[in-house]
């Protein structure tokens, strides 16, 4: 008998795993935001904190009202920090829970499936995966308002061949999707700035002991080390070259100067020669002259965090945020008038593809059938450290 | 004389079984071919899904059940199928098709390769050397950016075709890897039969694979181990192939160790001694994964990744604990058949 | 390569194998007992570099901290053994490593859930600082780490080897009925070898936190790397996952100096798998007797 119950068990799980029926497509109470980032796995810290802030302006939105007094509904699914889950959970999310507009926060190839199927599907779809390499490969309903590595690239070597003279230097690249971008990226531009790579060293995420690496740029004729990175292990590696005596100027990127990496390794930051990196203005908005139009937007966005979260936001909760003002304003301007799913789909698709002059956290941006990025002004910017701040160098 | 009488009772009895087995395979082909007439796309992803596990996992049975190894890396074998289908069709221009049996002709030999050198060797090392295996498969594939995409990924792979069908469409992907599933289940089965599966699987069950056992019996195992290892390599290949003109974007991420262990899984949860197996373990955990998803979230209102996570190891556990041969050995104590002797269930 | 950088290369490479010694001690303490492979074991090794921070930020001084969170993760280790393989003493090998497989996910889950995603860090021990030594630098954390593998593998030696229980322990895997003839219970030893190895592997944790930070993730990876170690040297013998760390680590220290981009980390398992299939059995095991 507890066999059997056993069996009925077992083929339950199977057929209602495997076939869930249809809902049936609600009118429109609300505005459907499907949401797939990586809650476990790897990527579970930047998946993490996007979720918080694009929570926390979601709840924003809806708190004033929702957009044209009709709220925001999210709807968020684990992909487990893999391909296949994400294509699924997208899936799910598109035909299931019949979903207006999806959001994809991974940032590597895990969330690139999501583009054909976005595409073949007709969902507008907004996706921070991808870099800038991908222009002509979004296709008419995928949008990507981020940063990309062209950016933070074309600042840092600027500052390092005009403030700082270098025309040699060395990388530490990272294993990783991120590490790629700037594997394919800092060779290639250079040139342009009469700059030359002379050691390339790679590491792993998860790597405990760099000195072997360290150890190669040192005796190299380096005069600056450029480390990219995302990980732990990025922070750990201006640690250890200090301790080895390595006092070359560090140039680093964004992940590296986030929060909780600061709390770990800021000190090391300091070591002379003190770390540089690319931010946001977000990190030094106090820093900014008040006539910097991004200073009141900033604080205005920190302060909202802080209320809710109590630590300063970080890159991936400002993007989450970012994301969710992106739909909002293509909701508003999208004139939906009808309850029909593909209708609502078409239209918003439109009105983000309009988008014109939004201003974000990160940009201003324009999107265009030919553009899909839309970022028109660069706003990064260089800092350093110094007594456990971040100090803005203009 | 009691091996003799054993035999003799055992004829009846085979020719019964196999002509039951012959109809649940065709009701099996049937409700599954059938499945896509009623089906909304989201299940038929599932299902697609789970026909993809399900090859890998089948050569995995096999070879859990007929040369008693484990693999812990066979998502590599998985990822040769999807990166040299990949690399011919967009850096080559090779057509999908040849690409797949190119692929798989190439991954079978690498099994080959290294199956000639390991099977003389106590039953874990292939663990230890299929994960290792794994590992160099994943970061040849993320270094060899120029070929692969690296981290990045391979995009814009090419569908597969057949007349006005393409993988672009949701059915042929179904249909395709379905049908494929069904033939490799069939020849499983009937491998799994034949002479030298029967004794493999004897020697496996009553001898814990022993050799002096085996020469004895006169078969020559190490070959047929050698062989059983480079066919399921050709299965994941084969897999690969159709996930990557499917899915058409791949990257190495897909085919690391949590890969391998889940597949590695699907067989144990499904039970290795049979083919059957493979489709019971992939559906379950497929399955299980869905329903997590959908019910954790509605339990804990909110972000549900560390629970769905916390359940599944429950669940996996007490299935483990209860069910130690493998679902079908719940399907077998349900709906008795005839055995015959030298099957272990 | 310099002399400096050729002795930089060693000492990370001591480091790295310590690491990887350690964790195969893990596995070599479970399997030499029940002839269960613990995947789990990585998950030991994040729950004791979780506590020890728990506890070490919520003031209690860093010895008592590592304590703590080694009896702790003995407990686990215990409730593990208990309620998880002991009820499937009877079932295969294969289905016995998907159970630890499954325990680790419910470990991982746990932790996400009290710890959240970030990744923890410790000072290195007494804040020892750096060392240079004719022109290589060795971290402070290094040291410790080092010395207290050491002081592990001869701990164990001597009770495996000396001692009448660590005698016992080994019975019960060689030769489980004459073990039961001679009175000793092969439950209790097992349930030992569990504890054993979960404090093992939470001092790992504590040991490597101040060097490679802990997350709730780490567990997995981790056993996966113990794993290859231990197999290369031959898990049966301590001698062997002693000797097939240090291999590991070595090799990975040198390929990561001498070999461009990611090539390093696939060299390295090739390496290992060059190793393990011109030794039939692993380095050390020979013929028979493992």
């Amino acid at each position: 008998m507890a066999k059997k119950i056993v069996l009925a068990l077992v083929a339950a799980v199977f057929l209602i795993g495997g076939l869930v029926s249809c809902k049936k497509a609600e009118s429109v109470a609300s505005y459907k935001i499907g949401v797939v980032v990586a809650q476990t796995g790897n990527y579970a810290g930047l998946g993490s904190q996007f979720l918080e802030g694009m929570q926390l302006m979601v709840d924003n939105v809806n708190g004033a009202g929702g957009v044209n007094g009709i709220p925001l509904e999210v709807m968020i699914y684990d992909n487990k920090s893999e391909a296949t889950e994400a294509t699924l959970a997208a899936k799910k999310l598109i035909e299931v829970d019949q979903v207006h507009v999806l959001i994809e926060g991974t940032v590597t190839a895990i969330g690139m499936t999501i583009v054909p199927l976005a595409n073949e599907s007709g969902v507008p779809t907004v996706i921070l995966s991808g870099t800038g390499l991908l222009d002509d490969q979004l296709g008419a309903w995928v949008f990507r308002p981020a940063g990309t590595e062209d950016n933070y690239i074309a600042k840092s070597l600027d500052y390092m061949s005009q403030e700082l003279g270098i025309s040699k230097y060395a990388t530490l690249i990272e294993n990783s999707g991120y590490g790629q971008g700037g594997k394919v990226y800092l060779p290639q531009r250079s040139p342009d700035y009469g700059m030359t790579i002379v050691e390339e060293q790679y590491f792993d995420p998860g790597a405990t002991d760099l000195t072997p690496q360290l150890t190669n740029i040192k005796n190299s004729e380096a005069q600056l080390i450029f480390v990219w990175g995302s990980s732990p292990t990025a922070g750990m590696a201006v640690k250890q070259a200090r301790e080895l005596g390595i006092s070359l100027p560090i140039m680093a990127t964004p992940p590296q100067v986030m929060p909780d990496m600061l709390a770990s390794f800021g000190e090391s930051y300091e070591v002379e020669p003190p770390l540089l990196a690319t931010t946001t203005k977000m990190d030094i908005w106090e820093q900014l002259p008040d006539s910097d139009r991004y200073k009141a937007l900033c604080r205005d966005f920190v302060q909202l965090f802080m209320e809710r979260y109590d630590h300063r936001p970080s890159l991936w909760q400002m993007l989450g945020a970012q994301y969710i003002t992106f739909i909002e304003d293509g909701l508003k301007r999208a004139e939906i008038t009808s309850t029909d799913v593909a209708e609502i789909r078409s239209q918003l698709r439109d009105a983000l593809e309009s988008t014109k002059d939004l201003q974000l956290l990160t940009s201003i941006y324009t999107m265009s059938p030919e553009d899909h990025f839309g970022q028109v002004e660069q706003t990064l910017v260089i800092v350093t450290f110094k007594d456990g701040e971040m100090v803005y160098l203009p | 004389m009691l091996a003799n009488t054993r035999v003799i009772k055992e004829i009846p009895k085979r020719v019964a079984t196999a002509k039951r087995q012959n109809l649940v395979l065709a009701l099996f082909a049937i409700v599954l071919l059938t499945i896509p007439l009623g089906a909304s796309p989201y299940p038929l992803t599932v299902m697609v899904d789970i026909g993809l596990y399900s090859i890998i996992t089948m050569g995995l049975i096999m070879l859990m059940g007929l040369a008693g190894q484990i693999s812990l890396g066979h998502a590599a074998f998985f990822g040769c199928g999807a990166y040299i289908s990949g690399i011919l069709t967009t850096k080559y221009d090779f057509d999908p098709w040849p690409a797949l049996f190119l692929a798989a002709l190439i991954t079978g030999g690498i099994a080959a390769f290294i199956g000639r050198f390991m099977f003389k060797l106590h039953g874990l090392i292939l663990a230890g050397v299929t994960l290792a295996l794994n590992l160099v498969f994943y970061h040849l594939v993320s270094s060899l950016i120029d070929l692969t995409g690296g981290a990045m990924g391979m995009m814009s792979i090419p569908p597969l075709s057949l007349g006005p069908f393409t993988s672009q469409n949701l059915f042929f992907n179904y249909y395709l890897i379905w049908i494929i599933a069904i033939l490799l289940l069939i020849f499983s089965l009937n491998l799994s039969d034949s002479r030298p599966g029967r004794a493999l699987r004897a020697l496996n069950v009553h001898a814990g694979g022993s050799e002096d056992a085996a020469q004895v019996v006169g078969v020559d195992v190490t070959k047929y181990k050698v062989w059983v290892f480079v066919l399921s390599a050709v299965y994941a290949s084969l897999a690969g192939s159709a996930y990557a003109h499917y899915t058409r974007i791949i990257e190495p991420g897909t085919f690391m160790v949590q890969l391998s262990a889940m597949v590695a899984l699907m067989a144990i949860i499904g039970g290795r001694s049979s083919p059957w197996g493979a489709f019971l373990g992939a559906g379950l955990i497929v399955g299980l994964r869905q329903l997590l998803r959908e019910s954790i979230p509605v339990l804990v209102g909110g972000l549900s990744g560390s629970y769905e996570l916390i359940a599944y190891g429950i669940i996996l556990v007490v299935a483990l604990l209860f069910m130690p041969q493998g679902l079908i050995s719940i399907v077998r104590r349900a709906a008795p058949r005839k055995r015959a002797v030298l099957d272990e269930s | 390569m310099g002399f400096s950088t050729a002795l930089q290369v060693f000492f990370s490479g001591l480091n790295l194998g310590s690491i990887y010694t350690a964790l195969g001690l893990g596995f070599f303490v479970v399997y030499s007992v029940t002839r269960v492979l613990n995947l789990a074991q990585g998950e030991f090794v994040m729950l004791g570099g979780m506590l020890t921070v728990s506890f070490y930020t919520m003031g209690i001084p860093l010895p008592a901290s590592i304590a703590l969170a080694v009896v702790i993760t003995g407990l686990v280790g215990a409730g593990f053994y208990r309620f998880i393989i002991y009820p499937a003493r009877n079932a295969s090998g294969a289905t016995k490593v998907f159970l630890t497989l499954g325990f680790s996910f419910i470990i991982e889950g746990v932790a996400l859930r009290v710890w959240g995603w970030e990744f923890r860090i410790l000072p290195a021990f007494l804040d020892t600082p750096s060392i240079q030594l004719w022109g290589a630098t060795i971290f402070g954390q290094t040291p410790w780490v080092i010395g207290i593998t050491l002081l592990m593998v001869i701990g164990l030696f001597f009770y495996f080897g000396r001692t009448i229980q660590g005698k016992a322990l080994r019975a019960c895997a060689n030769e489980p009925l004459g073990a039961r003839l001679m009175g000793i219970s092969i439950e209790r030893m097992a349930l030992f070898s569990f504890i054993l190895a979960a404090g093992l592997g939470a001092v790992v944790g504590a040991l490597i936190t101040p060097l490679t930070m802990t997350s709730y993730s780490m567990g997995l990876p981790l056993a996966a790397k113990g794993l290859l170690a231990a197999f290369v040297g031959g898990i049966t013998r301590a001698e062997g996952v002693i000797l097939g760390g240090f291999i590991y680590g070595m090799i990975e220290a040198i390929t990561a100096g001498v070999i461009p981009g990611g090539y390093h980390n696939a060299i390295a398992p090739l390496i290992l798998v060059v190793i393990f299939l011109s030794r039939r059995r692993g380095l050390l095991v020979t013929a028979g007797k493992g």
